[in-house]
């Protein structure tokens, strides 16, 4: 294959094509066998000698805040070994951080959202105890007015939220929405050039993407491991350690104010983590309790606790015109979006939904240059928000391509080919889709096939680009040869269901020029780097970073062992099955473990996917509706995916099924619902709140393509965000009826609704 | 003991008690499991040794047997009760367990025998994750409560884990990436295990509708049949030992 970047960065090196291991076969994954048998040690799992136990009341209102608190009970509880307020003085000598806690201090007096963590925290040898202790301390509130839908907040007249950030409103936000207003070219003539003009809404209600493990922090201090003198103690937390510096555990350290090199993680076994930046204030107060109290503390959520994680509510007004050949000639969008409660980057009082973009941006993958789009980003009460990167601008212009298909009764294909720009990799997938899904048969005009059992049946398509999250992370990769003969990468990333680690040891592998087993990738809480893995984007930087220290581990082994062989320079020997061997005469060779210990170290930050064409995806999905219940059942999906290059099929076609099992939840049934009277979630349990199961779960095919155009380790790509696609769904469900919903989830109410069946 | 306190275990290497689980109960957090090593050969860890500890709830000393506990109230405490053990029957080793009547039975495994494979999820009986076998039959050990399992087979992950038979199982669900994150695999796995005992070679729809109440928020589903009938044939023909 012809490499399609011009651009050759170390990392990528995408013109290789001899590989041994990547690709060409998809080992277990080690870490496989002790999830399975229970052995993965999960933050739950996790026990420490002396360790007390920590819980934090929690706020029984929408918004609320502390008047009198009487802690007298709590603190006569024999077990109960420290109860603190939130005025505690102490406690109050850490400063208010914006990015971690929203400006509020690590405990305030204030409950921003029914659940959130304030007032007090007790501290006990025993959960059980804790909770008992919480259930003694009397709380008089002063209930404030909140707000659950950012289309309230953003009316005039709404309660104003935080009028700390806000004084004379509720719009709020950072990042990419400090402004409300983008636009490019001139939206009022390219209306004008329109031969049809759709206006039309859609949006969705928040979802939760809470973890398997409901989060229980140990916390723990310990003098330096390698003993270096004054080097003060280390803080051991279980967390993930993705994005670095910048997530999770980083906020304990900006909060308690470390250095990076004094917090280490316990455990690459986290639990899943669904674009969900943020953390719960026990990642600060845990490391805090154990400092100040001198015991390994273990601070606990129950499921409960931690169910109001959400992707943020979106709502859409869109104006599109197009000619009626289908071709786009102008959009606009105006968008209301939640921020969560103070729109911070991290804990559970904010949530930044750091990957706000306006509605009409995502139409710059097509070729209509007049784009004008405003937005609401507003505070709420009611969730912390957790980021959704790809999904709003992929989501609005499939339904507008859709539309434009369904208007002037052309097939949606057409439509893509006639609108997005020219994309070798979208050409690539969309081949291999359309064969995969059959698509030229079971495409049909909408509303017009009705299966023998009487449903109506629909298909719909949709891209997906990697433009968001792949790219731009920072790794620190430090590679050894050790006196064994075997080429050590220690990490302290998590495991979330990547297998990020395997794909580095392919690479190290094929770049040293070892044999696989001779790679040794393992979890060291005591290595203070981080490689940039855990999700299937970010795999994509880390290969990128482990191929750059594997070349310069290459050079000096090949530097070290020249002369052994006899040979007169490092360029006359090879690396070969973890052998030196010289070039010339293959027969001289000399095993690695005679070199002694050899290191490298890369870091760096890996390129963004924009800086080169955008790897694309092309999803379809076949829907039947029963006209009479208004049913949707998702009857399969074919994805066609350019990997750029596959690494590991089965982790692959992994990721893709996580985001699709995912999305055809929320599209058909995943809602969270609170009391509009009290703010109170009413579902904010497994058996209330509807999480797929297998029996929910449609088939998924994953159709491979390859197109070399990534920028992790030779052309490699990412996969997961592209595939948040709830939209595909409501697009094949307008196929099938002949009209629209103008929101997921797909309900039989909606449905019906939209067949002009109930009012 | 004191009221509602839980931990009642220690490793010991005096004991050898084939429990199942990781020598992991007090000895913190350096023991994560073999596959935290990527690359290397996978060592089987899932033969426990674990020494069960009877504690005094009125001094907090504690005790290697129940009878040590039982002379000990004669001898400091004779007018006080002394404290109900209960027979547990757990991957086939009887003992007494110091427990709480409020306790359930995945905080018992848990917290009283370090047994984490029983994983909370949901808490309320709505997810799998805590699945074990309670005389051959898959249960919800997050809402049974442990005092209700006297005298009862109970089998956990580890349990499984340490019978060779059930090797090929494992075995399936690594080379299908029938794990993600791997938090929900356990139960997973103890209802696969009772899906091949009773049907031998389940078919597609008996593993759906079996693992139907098994929730796994990272979609790995459809890994899983093939993973249980490739396991299932391989233990019917002789793979596991």
């Amino acid at each position: 294959m012809t490499p399609i970047n011009p651009t050759m960065q170390v990392g990528t090196n995408d013109g290789r094509e001899d590989f041994k291991y990547v690709g060409m076969l998809s080992q277990p994954g080690r870490q496989s066998w002790d999830m399975a048998k229970g052995i993965a040690k999960f933050p739950r799992d996790m026990t420490k000698e002396g360790m007390l136990y920590a819980r934090s009341l929690r706020c029984p209102y929408g918004r609320a805040t502390v008047e009198i608190i009487d802690t007298a009970a709590a603190e006569a509880l024999e077990g109960v070994a420290a109860v603190i307020r939130w005025d505690d003085e102490d406690l109050q000598k850490y400063p208010a951080n914006w990015q971690a806690l929203g400006w509020l201090p690590i405990l305030s007096d204030k409950g921003e959202y029914e659940s959130d963590e304030c007032g007090v925290v007790v501290v006990a040898r025993t959960d059980e105890l804790c909770r008992r202790a919480l259930d003694l301390v009397e709380v008089k509130w002063t209930v404030l007015q909140h707000v659950l839908d950012p289309r309230v907040a953003a009316l005039e007249g709404a309660p104003v939220l935080f009028p700390d950030l806000n004084p004379v409103g509720n719009i709020g936000g950072f990042l990419w929405a400090d402004s409300n207003l983008w636009e490019t070219g001139n939206v009022v003539e390219g209306f004008e050039e329109a031969d049809h003009i759709l206006e039309y809404d859609y949006g969705w209600p928040n979802h939760t993407t809470f973890r398997a493990t409901p989060p229980a922090y140990l916390a723990y201090w310990e003098p330096d491991p390698w003993g270096t003198a004054d080097y003060g103690e280390v803080l051991y937390i279980n967390g993930s350690r993705i994005f670095g510096d910048d997530g999770f555990y980083g906020f304990a350290r900006q909060t308690l104010g470390l250095d990076l090199d004094h917090v280490r993680s316990t455990t690459p076994y986290v639990g899943g983590c669904y674009c969900n930046y943020h953390n719960n204030r026990g990642v600060c107060l845990a490391p805090y309790l154990s400092k100040r109290l001198g015991s390994p503390v273990r601070y606990m959520y129950s499921r409960r606790d931690d169910f109001d994680y959400c992707t943020p509510q979106n709502y859409f007004r869109q104006r599109i015109g197009f000619t009626k050949e289908g071709l786009l000639t102008a959009v606009q969008s105006h968008q209301i979006n939640q921020t969560g409660v103070r729109s911070t980057m991290s804990l559970r009082v904010g949530g930044p939904n750091i990957a706000v973009t306006f509605g009409a941006s995502g139409f710059e993958v097509t070729k209509c240059e007049n784009l004008y789009s405003t937005l609401e980003q507003c505070y709420t009460n009611g969730t912390c928000i957790s980021s959704e990167p790809s999904a709003k601008e992929i989501d609005v212009v499939c339904v507008a391509l859709q539309k434009i298909a369904e208007e002037l009764n052309m097939d949606p294909v057409d439509v893509y080919r006639l609108n997005m720009k020219e994309n070798s990799s979208l050409e690539m997938c969309l081949e291999a889709g359309i064969k995969a899904f059959n698509w030229e048969e079971k495409y049909h005009a909408p509303g017009t096939k009705t299966l023998p059992d009487g449903r109506l049946h629909g298909v719909a398509i949709r891209y997906g680009d990697q433009n968001n999250g792949p790219g731009g992370d920072r790794y620190n990769m430090s590679l050894a040869l050790k006196e064994d003969g075997k080429v050590y990468l220690p990490f302290s990333e998590s495991f979330l269901g990547s297998y990020w680690a395997e794909m580095c040891q392919m690479v190290i592998a094929e770049e040293v020029g070892m044999k696989l087993e001779d790679v040794i990738c393992y979890f060291s809480p005591h290595y203070p780097n981080w490689n940039p893995g855990a999700s299937s984007d970010h795999a994509k930087s880390a290969t990128y970073g482990a191929k750059e220290a594997a070349i310069l581990l290459k050079n000096r082994i090949c530097k070290t062992g020249f002369a052994r062989l006899g040979a007169t320079g490092p360029d006359e020997v090879d690396i070969v099955d973890s052998m030196l061997v010289l070039k010339a005469d293959p027969t001289k060779s000399m095993a690695l473990k005679a070199l002694g210990h050899i290191a490298a170290f890369a870091d760096d930050i890996s390129p963004m996917q924009g800086m080169i064409p955008h790897t694309m995806s092309m999803a379809f999905c076949e829907v039947a509706v029963d006209p009479e219940t208004g049913q949707v059942e998702v009857l399969n999906y074919v994805v066609a995916h350019d990997f750029g290059k596959l690494f590991r099929l089965s982790s692959a076609a992994g990721q893709i099924e996580n985001m699709i099992v995912m999305c055809n939840g929320i599209a058909q049934g995943e809602v969270i619902v609170w009391d509009e009277d009290t703010g109170v979630l009413l579902n904010g349990n497994i058996i209330d709140y509807k999480v797929p199961t297998r029996l929910d779960a449609p088939p998924i095919e994953t159709v491979v393509v390859e197109s070399r155009q990534g920028v992790g380790a030779y052309g490699a790509s990412g996969v997961a965000h592209a595939h948040l696609n709830r939209g595909l769904p409501l697009c094949a469900v307008a196929n099938a009826i002949g009209a629209w919903v103008d929101s997921v989830p797909l309900t039989s109410e909606k449905v019906l609704r939209a067949l002009g069946k109930i009012d | 003991m004191k009221e509602g306190e839980l931990g009642a275990t220690k490793v010991s290497r005096r004991d050898f008690l084939k429990l199942g689980g990781i020598a992991a109960a007090t000895g913190g957090v350096t023991t994560l499991g073999a596959g935290s090593l990527v690359g290397c050969a996978t060592v089987d860890a899932s033969i426990a040794e674990i020494e069960i500890l009877y504690t005094c709830p009125i001094d907090g000393k504690q005790f290697a047997s129940y009878e040590a506990m039982q002379e000990h109230f004669t001898t400091n405490h004779p007018e006080a009760v002394v404290p109900e053990v209960m027979t547990f029957a757990v991957n086939g080793t009887s003992m007494k367990v110091q427990v709480e009547p409020q306790w359930t039975l995945q905080e018992t495994l848990q917290h009283a025998l370090s047994l984490t494979g029983a994983k909370t999820m949901c808490d309320r009986g709505g997810c799998g994750s805590c699945t074990v076998l309670v005389n051959g039959v898959p249960a919800l050990s997050c809402t049974i409560l442990a005092i209700e399992c006297e005298g009862k087979q109970i089998e956990t992950v580890e349990g499984i884990a340490a019978d060779e038979k059930w090797g090929p199982l494992f075995d399936a669900f690594a080379s299908h990436d029938g794990s993600q994150c791997g938090y929900c695999s356990p139960g997973h796995i103890v209802v696969s295990k009772y899906l091949i005992e009773k049907f031998g070679e389940p078919t597609s729809e008996q593993i759906a509708q079996g693992l139907a109440s098994n929730v796994c928020r990272c979609g790995t589903y459809q890994r899983h049949t093939p993973a249980i009938q490739e396991a299932a044939a391989a233990i019917k023909g002789g793979g596991g030992q």
